[in-house]
């Protein structure tokens, strides 16, 4: 049996299932559906009618917390706030994301892969730095007849490009981040037909 | 104070340039593994 609800119902029941938003967060959202309600009161439409038109205030919750997570992510790109905001959209129903999911893991491995070459490299680097100075104190180190001088700059250089990769990554893993994002918006876009 | 990144790369790739060329230089002139 389908119960249809008048508008304070279904407001009070969306507040309820948006109750984990911020006050200043669910304030708009609900200023929104107020307004709603009253262009469509206005044109002479039923408040049920109004009610049904816009489905159960769990579904719209549901578009309302992974639009608002995807937003959060957005403005503090971070892995958790991605993972949110990409469960939330997988709970919309949107299974098509499983198979981006692994793409989208198998990029994220080789940009981690990046990093710990950059550290590598820089670790690599660090130690050329100081063995030519402790290489006459220390049993079992040898610089492999290379002139201690030449092993001095070649870890600075390797340093140098370790940071370089490290900084090269961190920049291709933000901008991969914000093309996921995207996706994620699109995805929402498809059902909502809204921004 | 907000770091300015790219000067920081630039720095980072003349060290890199300039510190490779060092080294290969001294590497060859000193008999290179020898």
């Amino acid at each position: 049996m389908v119960i249809l609800l008048n508008k304070k119902q279904f407001l009070k029941e969306l507040r309820a299932e948006l109750k984990q938003l911020q006050k200043e967060d669910l304030d708009p959202i609900m200023e929104d559906f107020e307004e709603h309600f009253e262009i469509g009161l206005s044109k002479g439409r039923s408040e049920e009618e109004l009610v049904e038109s816009l489905g159960t205030p769990k579904t719209i919750a549901k578009h309302v917390k992974a639009d608002f997570l995807v937003r959060q992510a957005e403005d503090k790109t971070s892995f958790i706030n991605f993972s949110r905001a990409f469960f939330a959209i997988l709970g919309l129903g949107f299974f098509n994301l499983v198979f981006g999911l692994g793409i989208f893991l198998g990029i994220l491995a080789l940009l981690f892969g990046l990093f710990v070459a950059a550290g590598a490299f820089v670790f690599a680097g660090i130690a050329s730095i100081i063995s030519p100075f402790i290489e006459p104190f220390v049993d079992n180190l040898s610089l492999g007849g290379m002139n201690p001088l030449a092993v001095f700059f070649f870890g600075i250089g390797l340093t140098a490009f370790g940071l370089l990769i490290f900084i090269a990554d961190g920049y291709i893993t933000k901008e991969f981040f914000h093309m996921a994002l995207k996706y994620l918006k699109m995805n929402i876009k498809i059902v909502t037909g809204v921004n | 104070m907000k770091l300015n990144m790219e000067k920081i790369v630039y720095w980072l790739f003349t060290i890199m340039i300039v510190s490779f060329i060092i080294g290969g230089i001294i590497f060859l002139i000193s008999g290179g593994f020898g």
